[in-house]
């Protein structure tokens, strides 16, 4: 009986007839699940365990465009490297180490000719051995399937198997950089399976290396995340570190990095824009100054805006540019301000300085070239480059105060390289390379990609055709000489090296060195 | 009833051909197409005309959908030029995620914006008010902005739920529901306005009418009258918006997924357009617009169950 005597009272029911305190007890029940359940993913190790069983985790901000390691470029390499091994290591203090090939030589002075030793005993993933013939294969393939790679094998004219282990490459220019070409960096060393290449179809979804790991499609959802496996027929089991790894496509840069503070991942590759909350959040920062922005003047012989075939012109756009002050407001202490398409300590850097900061030499070279009242200049950059935008708005800015209009067109990601030669100029945003590798990019008359109006100049050639057939001290001397006479051509109009960034909890060892690029994936290992 | 549902199938039928038909126009006039994708920027013009060749885009764009629409016809919905994959089992995979987060974010989100509906109804003036605030202020902010609080707030700053991803029902119900209580709560707060404000003018029409005052003056109990009888009255409307609702956020999902990296299809659709990857926007539109006929039929029918004179008419 209850206090005020009668029937026991009931406990007031919901709309769904069950009574308050079971549907309270029950709403409470469950949230105290659920909050228990949450747990397990916030703040944690991403519940799995790390180290050489564990697993690996790794985000991406975007998708590879292939997994095919050939196709597949920069943006795709977390993705393909993991199951695939270079014939030579590019390691992260830049020196070339033996890899599937065990040593590697020019035959001939002029870089005409090549050797390289295979090493013995390597099985691909799917079971076919590592020869001379699977090496000829790849070589092949990626000369002719129209890869990215392709315009940098151009002038191989014939691979000869000498013996089971020994390939022998015969050219038909000089080409000074083959090891190079055949490491990770240059994507031409990822060794496929035969079976692979001869099967294209699989070989976009399916890896074909013989590398540490073999991707499972059984976990993997493409575009989402890729999950690999140890791959039992690695050739030096006991180097590979992490029993699976799993890159995972995060789009969104912030909330890649809640995933990295959060341990649900264990490293992340990112911009500028995270790097100061992850480094308040005392996670390990890598920085690599290695993509050079500012203008490319593509129209160096003035057909859409004749002030640019004027060298006065494009100097007194170079005098402009304020470049300490714009790396210093784009990318903080990461970015370093440069004139050059080249990077310090790099191939063809010079210390020597040409354009310092001078608005008044700029109006002066202007007024010489007949320009005193300035000029517009129509410059296209593609879509989603946010910091590329804020360059060229910045840019504007300083050219104003000479007379020089900027006139920004943006134009789809897919339509900005065939709009190429519709302006005068565009956004400049592509990773410093030896010069060998940019000069067949960026600026000899023949070069695929990104020169529109075929521009070509005699000494630049030349200086080319020398450095090509030279080794050692006298190709830097040539590179050198290459890049001083790009500075005073001045057909880009450079400003800055801006940072790529590798974002790691204290768990991974990435072995990042200062003033490298980033390392490989397959070079990390768990942390202490 | 069953000449009108024979009717909108036939109608819905020839709604999934012209919409496809309109994106692969669209597709076709959009400059870039996929051949310049996988080459990158470093190739020759003969690199580009043979994998174009190779993927069919040299053929005159009718000739491109006819072969599209044939092979749809019998299930094939193709392959990815950029991934390899077949779309349709792609599209399998990644549904049940999209389903997931559209069904319970409509399910929550009516549930919340009835509730606030009907206490803005029945309460006074200034419950009413604070209501319309709250969930205005949701609608008002911007979901990518919400999206990034509720992570740094529930998973970075107190560490209860995971920042990223999606577990299959089938593996873990719990985790299931974990992990997708950031993305729902985001749609949720984004949606819930609008349901909310047409429930509570709903709820405030029909308890204004003389069959609640006759109810009154019979003494039936206020809950009774407002859950049992005018809510009925007021859920007509609120189906409509119920439907809506759905349709809205599976649009939503293009984003919500992106940044929470979620394995739906709003995801591979971002994906497939930024690559030109054809085939794979085409599956997804497919599947987009046969949800939305789906959705507007259920919608149909729940009317004809809730008001017998719909169902007569």
């Amino acid at each position: 009986m209850n206090a005020h005597g009668g029937a026991p009272r009931q406990a007031p029911s919901t709309p769904t007839g069950l009574s308050r305190r079971t549907f309270t007890v029950g709403v409470l029940m469950t949230a105290g699940g659920l909050a228990l359940e949450g747990c397990k993913y916030g703040g944690g190790d991403g519940g799995g365990a790390k180290g050489s069983s564990g697993t690996l985790d790794v985000g991406e901000t975007a998708g590879p465009t292939s997994i095919d390691p050939t196709k597949g470029g920069g943006e795709s390499k977390t993705f393909f490297e993991p199951a695939y091994d270079p014939l030579i290591y590019l390691a992260a203090d830049g020196s070339l180490k033996p890899r599937l090939a065990t040593s590697w030589r020019y035959l001939d002075g002029a870089n005409r000719s090549f050797e390289m030793t295979l090493r013995k005993g390597v099985h691909f993933s799917d079971g076919a051995p590592l020869n001379a013939a699977a090496v000829k294969t790849n070589i092949e393939y990626a000369k002719t399937a129209g890869t990215q790679v392709s315009p940098f094998m151009a002038t191989i004219s014939n691979v000869t198997a000498v013996d089971d282990h020994t390939v022998r490459l015969a050219l038909s220019e000089s080409h000074p950089l083959l090891p190079l070409l055949f490491s990770q960096q240059y994507f031409a060393g990822n060794m496929i399976s035969p079976k692979g290449i001869a099967t294209p179809a699989q070989l976009a979804k399916q890896t074909f290396g013989a590398g540490q790991y073999v991707l499972s499609s059984a976990q993997t959802t493409t575009g989402d995340h890729y999950t690999y496996l140890k791959n039992t027929k690695y050739w030096q089991p006991d180097q590979v570190q992490y029993g699976k790894v799993v890159v995972k496509v995060l789009p969104n840069e912030n909330t890649a990095l809640a995933a990295l503070k959060t341990g649900q991942i264990d490293a992340v590759h990112g911009s500028y824009a995270i790097a100061q909350a992850a480094k308040s959040a005392n996670l390990g920062v890598a920085a690599s100054p290695s993509i050079v922005m500012g203008i490319q003047l593509n129209d160096r012989d003035g057909k859409l805006s004749k002030p640019l075939a004027d060298v006065r012109v494009r100097r007194a756009l170079n005098f402009a540019v304020d470049r300490e002050k714009l790396t210093k407001a784009l990318f903080g202490t990461y970015g370093v301000a440069t004139e050059q398409p080249a990077a310090p300590g790099q191939d063809g850097y010079s210390d020597t300085n040409v354009y310092r900061y001078d608005p008044a030499e700029a109006k002066h070279l202007l007024s010489s070239a007949g320009y005193a009242g300035g000029f517009t200049l129509p410059v296209v950059i593609s879509s989603g480059n946010p910091y590329g935008t804020n360059l060229l708005q910045a840019m504007g800015e300083q050219f104003g105060a000479i007379g020089v209009k900027l006139s920004i067109q943006t134009k789809g990601q897919a339509q900005f390289f065939p709009s190429l030669d519709k302006y005068p100029a565009s956004i400049m945003g592509w990773g410093v390379a030896p010069i060998y590798f940019m000069g067949r990019n960026l600026w000899l008359r023949d070069a695929v990609g990104m020169n529109p109006f075929k521009s070509s100049d005699p000494t630049v050639e030349r200086l080319d055709k020398q450095a090509t057939a030279a080794n050692g001290d006298a190709r830097a001397s040539l590179d050198r000489q290459i890049v001083r006479r790009l500075v005073d051509l001045a057909w880009f109009v450079p400003v800055v090296l801006s940072p790529q960034f590798l974002f790691t909890r204290t768990t991974v060892d990435s072995g990042a060195e200062k003033g490298q690029a980033l390392p490989s994936v397959y070079a990390w290992q768990p942390a202490g | 009833m069953w000449r009108f549902l024979s009717r909108r199938l036939l109608v819905s039928v020839a709604l999934v051909f012209v919409v496809s038909f309109l994106t692969f126009l669209l597709q076709a006039v959009t400059p870039g197409d996929t051949a310049r994708v996988i080459l990158g920027y470093n190739y020759t013009p003969e690199a580009y005309r043979h994998l174009r060749a190779e993927l069919g885009l040299d053929q005159p764009v009718l000739v491109q959908y006819w072969h599209w629409l044939v092979n749809a016809l019998h299930g094939n919905l193709g392959i990815s030029p950029i991934s390899g994959n077949d779309v349709s089992a792609e599209i399998v995979k990644r549904l049940p995620v999209t389903l997931s987060l559209v069904v319970l974010a409509t399910l929550v989100t009516a549930l919340v914006g009835v509730g606030l509906g009907v206490l803005g109804a029945v309460r006074g003036r200034a419950t009413a008010r604070a209501v319309d605030v709250l969930s205005l202020a949701g609608y008002a902010l911007p979901n990518f902005w919400l999206a990034l609080v509720l992570v740094t707030i529930f998973a970075v700053a107190v560490p209860l739920l995971p920042a990223t991803g999606y577990v299959p029902l089938a593996t873990s119900p719990g985790r299931w529901l974990v992990y997708l209580i950031l993305p729902v709560t985001t749609l949720v707060l984004q949606g819930v306005a609008v349901f909310a404000r047409h429930t509570r003018d709903s709820m405030r029409d029909v308890l204004s009418r003389d069959f609640v005052t006759m109810l009154r003056a019979n003494g039936i109990p206020e809950r009774s009258i407002v859950f049992r009888h005018a809510l009925r009255n007021a859920a007509i409307p609120a189906v409509t918006v119920a439907g809506l609702t759905f349709i809205g956020l599976l649009s939503g999902t293009v984003f919500i997924e992106s940044v929470f990296a979620m394995p739906g299809l709003g995801g591979l659709a971002v994906q497939a357009t930024t690559t030109h990857d054809l085939p794979t926007i085409q599956g997804v539109v497919v599947v987009f617009t046969v949800i939305v006929v789906l959705v507007n039929l259920a919608v149909d029918l729940a009317y004809g169950w809730l008001n017998p004179k719909v169902r007569v008419s």
